[in-house]
Parts: C-alpha cells; sequence; structure tokens
C-alpha cells in the first residue's frame, strides 16, 4: 500500500493542477496578509474561503483522478497486490497531496509575516487542521461517488450535486425545519444536525475558537454548554474523524467486492 | 431609574456581567462614554428601557455582545457614536418612534441593526457602516445606493434564536443578498439613504 501511495503521491506532485491549487493559496495568503496585516483578520476570511473551497476541490480532484488512472489501476489489479491496498493507496495518495498544498500554500505566508510570535497561532492550526480534514472527508466520498458509477459524467456531476448539497442546499434545509418547528426546544436537535454535515462541523468548530461563541451561547443553556466549554470541540473533533472513517472504511469494502 | 435630566459624561464601563441599565427617564444626556468588553452570554453595553427626549453623542461602544438595547424609547438623538466589533450593534425591541440615528459608525458588528417588526419609524441617516458595498460616482463622499442596515439574518434570528448556529454559512449569505435585492422580511423604509464612504474616525 505504501508504494502505491507514493507513487500516486509523486505523481499527483508533479502535476500542474497541484502547483496551481498550492499557488493559488499561496497568492491567497500573501494577498490577504499584505492588504492587511492583522493576522487574526486574515484567519476569518480564509475560514470563509476554506470551508467552501476545500470540499469543492477535494471532490472534484478525487472523482477526477480516479477516472483518470483507472487504466493504471486495472494494470495494477492484475498483478498480486491485495485490491484495498491499491484504493486506499490511491486514496491517501489524492488527500495528502492536496492537504500538503493546502498547509504549505497557507503556512509559508503566515509563518513569513510572524506568525509564531503572534497568539493566534493555535486559531491558524485549527484552521488547518480543519482544512485537512475537509479534504481527507471530501476526497474519500468522491472515491465513493467514483466506484459507484462506472459512467464518468453520471460521477462527475453526482460529485458536484453532492458538494453544493453539502455546502449550500444542506443549511437551507437546516433553517427550514429550524423555522417550522420554531416552537419546540430546538437546541440539541440543531446541534444534532450539524454533527451530520462537515462543512457546518468544521465552520463550527472554527467559530468557537473566536470571539463570537459567545453570541451562540446566547441562546440556551444547551448552546451555553455546547459552545462556553471544551465539550464543543471535542464533540466536533471526534465527529469528524468519524466522517473521515466511514467513507474510508466504505472504500476498502467496496473495493473488495467491485467488478473490473 | 426616575430620574430625570441627568448627565453621564466621559465613564469607561468594561468587563460587566449585565451592562448599563437605564430607565424610566426622561431628558438625558449621554456624552463620550466608553463601552466595552461586555462580551458574555447575557450582557449588553447600555440597555435603554422608556427613556425619551434623550441625546446620545460620541459614545464608543466596542466589543459588547448588544451594543445598545433599546425599547419603549422615543424621540432620542443617536449621533457621533462609534459601534465597533459588537454581536448587534442596536437591538431595537420594539415600540420605539421617532429616533434618529446619524453621523455614527457601524463597523464590523456581526449585526448591525435588529428589528423584531416590520413597523419602522426611526430615521438612519448619514451613518458610516463597514457592511456598505455601495458606491459614489460624484465623490461628495456620500454613497449613491441606500444601504440597509437590517439583514434577513437577523431577522430570522429574532423569530427563531437557534437559527444563530448557522451564522456565517454560505446559504445565509445567499438570502441575505437576495433580501438586499428586493426586502421582503424587513422594514422596506428602514435604509440610511446616505451612507458615508469614510468612517468619522477624528
Amino acid at each position: 500500500m505504501l508504494k502505491i501511495l507514493k507513487y500516486s503521491f509523486y505523481d499527483l506532485i508533479r502535476s500542474r493542477w497541484s502547483y496551481v491549487y498550492l499557488l493559488f493559496y499561496l497568492a491567497l495568503g500573501f494577498v490577504l496578509l499584505f492588504l492587511n496585516n492583522d493576522l487574526s483578520k486574515a484567519v476569518i476570511t480564509l475560514m470563509n474561503v476554506i470551508i467552501i473551497l476545500v470540499p469543492l476541490i477535494g471532490t472534484i480532484f478525487g472523482v477526477m483522478y480516479y477516472y483518470n488512472s483507472k487504466e493504471f489501476t486495472e494494470l495494477l489489479l492484475a498483478q498480486p497486490i491485495k485490491r484495498s491496498s491499491i484504493f486506499l493507496g490511491q486514496y491517501l495518495g489524492v488527500a495528502l497531496s492536496l492537504s500538503m498544498s493546502l498547509i504549505i500554500g497557507l503556512g509559508l505566508p503566515f509563518t513569513m509575516y510572524g506568525l509564531f510570535q503572534s497568539n493566534t497561532i493555535w486559531e491558524f492550526l485549527l484552521l488547518l487542521i480543519t482544512g485537512t480534514f475537509l479534504t481527507l472527508i471530501f476526497t474519500a466520498l468522491a472515491f465513493n461517488i467514483a466506484l459507484y458509477n462506472e459512467n464518468k459524467i453520471k460521477g462527475f456531476s453526482y460529485a458536484i450535486l453532492f458538494w453544493l448539497f453539502m455546502a449550500v442546499i444542506y443549511d437551507g434545509l437546516f433553517l427550514m425545519s429550524l423555522i417550522m418547528f420554531e416552537s419546540y426546544p430546538l437546541d440539541k436537535f440543531s446541534i444534532g444536525v450539524t454533527l451530520f454535515n462537515p462543512i457546518d462541523l468544521s465552520r463550527i468548530l472554527i467559530l468557537l475558537k473566536l470571539d463570537i461563541s459567545a453570541l451562540l451561547g446566547y441562546t440556551g443553556a444547551v448552546f451555553q454548554k455546547f459552545f462556553g466549554t471544551n465539550l464543543g470541540v471535542i464533540l466536533s473533533c471526534i465527529a469528524l474523524s468519524i466522517w473521515v472513517f466511514l467513507p474510508t472504511f466504505n472504500i476498502y469494502r467496496k473495493s473488495k467486492k467491485k467488478d473490473f | 431609574m426616575f430620574s430625570n435630566n441627568d448627565l453621564y459624561e466621559n465613564n469607561t464601563f468594561e468587563n460587566n456581567g449585565a451592562g448599563v441599565a437605564v430607565m424610566f427617564s426622561k431628558k438625558i444626556k449621554m456624552l463620550t462614554n466608553t463601552f466595552k468588553e461586555n462580551w458574555g452570554t447575557a450582557s449588553y453595553g447600555l440597555l435603554l428601557k422608556e427613556i425619551n427626549d434623550a441625546e446620545i453623542t460620541g459614545n464608543i461602544f466596542k466589543e459588547n455582545t448588544i451594543g445598545i438595547n433599546i425599547e419603549g424609547s422615543n424621540r432620542i438623538r443617536y449621533t457621533k457614536n462609534s459601534f465597533i466589533k459588537n454581536g448587534w450593534a442596536i437591538k431595537v425591541r420594539g415600540a420605539c418612534y421617532t429616533n434618529i440615528f446619524s453621523n455614527n459608525n457601524f463597523m464590523y458588528n456581526s449585526f448591525d441593526v435588529s428589528y423584531n417588526s416590520k413597523l419602522n419609524d426611526n430615521k438612519f441617516d448619514k451613518n458610516y457602516w463597514s457592511g456598505y458595498t455601495g458606491y459614489d460616482l460624484d465623490k461628495d463622499g456620500i454613497g449613491d445606493v441606500p444601504y440597509r442596515p437590517v439583514k434577513l439574518f437577523s431577522y430570522i434570528v429574532n423569530r427563531t434564536p437557534e437559527t444563530i448556529i448557522l451564522m456565517r454559512s454560505l446559504f445565509i449569505d445567499m438570502i441575505d443578498f437576495s433580501e438586499k435585492v428586493s426586502p421582503v422580511f424587513t422594514p422596506d423604509n428602514l435604509l440610511d439613504n446616505y451612507p458615508l464612504m469614510k468612517s468619522k474616525n477624528d
């Protein structure tokens, strides 16, 4: 598995797209810090970008890589290598190279602007961690979608639809349900619903570390407990890990049975 | 409470669990006070209830959960105040008529103004709003497009407080934008017709 991981990783690192992705983050980081030197404000702005963009790139890259390397995968399958190691290796190769672009692309400008001397380092680290989590989750989900769909176009459209659902439509449905059931106690429900969407989850996780969390605690005792203590951070980290684990496990399970 | 013709000047109210509450009084003057870091789940900078004909000038409200909480207060002039980085800059709870907000700075607040009804009789004029995205073609320092300080999301949060968990999500930005283009739920005459392009930071 490690060999395949290494192969996909190097393959992707040499490809044009990961350079573009890396350069994009470098440019974003430098421009943001150039426009205002305030690291903490830059972190907030980056949060908005990361939460939408990272899942999108993760999904599209994952699907694209799977379909593009399909012939190579078939070649590998003819060799005496375990199936799970082929697919998991490829998945980790994509996810790790994307996360590396993210970490280097954002880490470099921030370190140059004096991250280590400032007190926003924990918030920035949290940003990178959630970014990495999101990459892992959405690449895994993209691989799942690709494994279930032989047809390229179908796979692509499902992947994009899935991203759209998670990033926008889910929140819309969530909001509607909250307004419809407004006469019921909703705080536990709303925290529960948040845990089912990794994008919402990482948004909350980052908000928790910013000052605005007091604003969120305003509404009731359950929110107060969730947002005011470390419980929120721990719970959302656990939920994110489950989100990584389940799709990865499904790749493993599905790739064992799939016909080629 | 129940104390007319008072003057509050040059005070600093900081790190309070609740905040400054002024109630049932007439002709109060509040000049150049600072309300800051009253930052907790139940904190506010200033709470006004049944205050009439008052004048609130040159105060700074910085990093409060709620800058000013207004209820049943009429004919108050808010001028030259700065609202910086508050959760809610101004929260209007109802029964507030003919108040005038002019020459204030509203900077980086999560919600600038929050209303709980569609009725509006208050005037917003010549304030600076950091969320303003309009342009100034004739270069007179006043934006050419009116600014709407009440966002749809603040209306929704008022109705269903739990929805605040959706803060800063992409969907919320989208519905805020569509409400800005054609207001349905927020008071449609609540506008700043002369928003300033630059803050009054002197």
